[in-house]
């Protein structure tokens, strides 16, 4: 252990505040090469723990929003924080090991076609070094969370476009993230199915996940009662508890 | 370290599953990369144990009288006379033809090539040792009994020794370009492989970095795969040079065995080959860090 000086448990206690903020924007500005503006003046903080849904019409900025999050784009103005860190002042060899916190629910799946179901899932624990032996065992939690249990040697080309999402989410959670973003995770699922992920995702929540998803499925909104962050034409409208 | 070991160990089966899932590609690619490896490191070998050769005998310069056909053994005589009377020589050893002949013969191919001419083609000849190492007293001696009757030819060491000196240095600067040469080429193999390798996977790749994998986590297996390529690589080339050295000893013995010479192409020590094995791996490692380098570098992760 290191002995913490004085200096350094003085500036702990000044900034608790903002490290029990998960996800802080500060006046964040987004625009695309090309000049489309896709967020504008966004300030929001969602707490550890809170499970939030960021909701709009399409081209609101949603996803522009949650790939914030994920360091997968970069403000053209403002500040990014996320677990207390600076992403703009992150050095590039920090990041990959930030997004190891994240699990993505990707809006386009991002599956990988020419790999089984178990390796889909298994890359994100192959990622992390998880030794060859934890593998199987958590895929296979992963995969039953999902309803995909005993599909793991199926190719992913031969699963309906409700299977592939439910398969995109179990690589998400395969690795216990502690943020789960997901963008749009029950657009494809019939109206049971995505009471269910939203179940899912509640439950998770209630283990301490902290969770952003961009929906606009009244369905999911309902059955969560979550915090709401509206958004329209890359502003936010309101935030509802 | 037990993540280290989990880390290389997938890896390198990952780069294993990669070689042999195209498995003719791979094959063909590997044995072009020996092929480009074999040719330097070949003319190398080559240069290398005829300049040794050539440095086993300068410090006993040998003269080879050849007489002419058809010389009595009264003409023999004279010559040996002579010949014994210079201050230069030492001893002057009389080959006479039908022994030249004889030896030639213990060559399999070579014995059927001689029944088959009308007479023995071989000259009588004398091989002189010299008491000077003074390349222009060999020369003036070889002038000397250039001119004799029933001479047909004045061989002298010193002569063919700096010439073939000279060859050894022209042919080392070349071997040492061609081998720079056939370096970038093989080099770039391998990068044109990785770099296709990581073309075609550029969508995992792409994911794998959004979801925490870091540059050493996609470039390990490439490197590995890299480094196989070239170690393979080498392996073909070792293979090809030492089954051509076998088959140009095998030519030179035939050739030299007439008059009691011995040339051979210096068996390659293993440990020249398990170094050379060991720079073509590094070769091909390099090689796949410069295209993923590349591959990662124009896609930056942010
Ligand atoms: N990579 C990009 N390059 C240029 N413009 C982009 C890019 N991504 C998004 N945009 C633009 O930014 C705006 C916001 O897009 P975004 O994808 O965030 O919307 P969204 O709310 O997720 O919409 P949807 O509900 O359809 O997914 C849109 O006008 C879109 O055209
Ligand atoms: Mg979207």
């Amino acid at each position: 252990m290191i002995e913490r000086s004085p200096a350094i448990a003085s500036n702990e206690t000044g900034s608790r505040a903002a490290l029990e903020a998960m996800i802080r924007f500060e006046n964040v500005d987004k625009r695309y090469p090309g000049g489309i503006t896709a967020l504008q003046n966004v300030s929001l903080r969602i707490d550890k723990g809170e499970l939030v849904v960021i909701a709009g019409p399409s081209g609101a900025g949603k996803s522009t929003l949650l790939n914030l999050m994920a360091a997968i784009e970069h403000p053209s103005a403002g500040r990014v924080c996320v677990n207390g860190e600076v992403l703009q002042d992150l050095r590039a060899r920090s990041l990959p090991y930030l997004r190891r916190q994240f699990g993505l629910v990707f809006q386009d799946h991002r599956l990988l076609f020419d790999r089984n179901v178990f390796d889909n899932v298994a890359l994100p624990l192959r990622i992390a070094l998880f030794s060859r032996g934890d593998i199987p065992q958590r895929v296979r939690a992963a995969l039953d969370k999902v309803g995909l249990l005993g599909r793991e040697r199926t190719m992913p080309i031969a699963l309906s476009g409700g299977e592939q999402q439910r398969l995109c989410i179990a690589r998400a959670i395969v690795h216990r993230p502690a943020i789960l973003l997901a963008d749009e995770p029950t657009g494809n699922l019939d109206p049971d199915y995505a009471v269910t992920i939203a179940d899912l995702f509640k439950s998770f929540n209630q283990v301490g996940v902290t969770v952003v998803m961009a929906t606009h499925d009244r369905a999911v909104i309902d059955r969560l009662q979550p915090r709401v962050l509206r958004l329209r034409d890359g502003q936010i409208l309101e935030q509802s508890a | 370290m037990k993540n280290w070991i989990t880390a290389h160990g997938a890896a390198l089966s990952s780069a294993l599953r990669r070689l042999v899932r195209r498995p003719f590609a791979s094959l063909f690619e590997i044995f072009v990369l020996g092929l480009a490896l074999a040719l330097p490191a070949g003319l190398y070998v080559t240069v290398e144990s005829v300049r040794g050769f050539a440095n086993q005998h300068p410090s006993d310069p040998e003269v080879s009288v050849f007489l002419s056909l058809g010389v009595t053994s009264q003409d023999v005589a004279i010559v040996r006379e002579r010949l014994e009377a210079l201050a230069d020589v030492q001893q002057a050893v009389f080959i006479p033809r039908q022994e030249a002949a004889k030896s030639l013969r213990q060559s399999p191919g070579l014995a059927e090539v001689l029944d088959a001419l009308p007479e023995n083609p071989l000259p009588d000849a004398f091989v002189l040792r010299l008491g000077t190492q003074d390349p222009s007293r060999i020369d003036a001696l070889r002038g000397e009994v250039g001119g004799w009757p029933k001479v047909a030819l004045v061989q002298a060491d010193s002569g063919w020794t700096r010439k073939v000196n000279a060859g050894v240095r022209i042919a080392q600067t070349v071997a040492l370009l061609l081998g720079l040469m056939f370096g970038v080429a093989a080099l770039a193999i391998t990068f044109n492989t990785i770099r296709l390798q990581m073309l075609d996977r550029r969508g995992e790749i792409e994911l794998s970095r959004l979801i925490g994998a870091t540059d050493g986590y996609i470039r390990r297996p490439y490197l590995y795969l890299g480094g196989l390529q070239g170690l393979l690589g080498g392996v073909v080339a070792v293979a090809i040079i030492l089954a051509g050295t076998r088959a140009l000893d095998k030519a030179l013995s035939d050739f030299s065995v007439a008059y009691g010479t011995q040339v051979k192409i210096s068996a390659v020590p293993w440990e020249y080959a398990a170094g050379f094995l060991g720079v073509s791996a590094l070769l091909g490692g390099m090689a796949a860090w410069l295209a993923s380098s590349r591959h990662l570098w124009a896609r930056p992760l942010r």
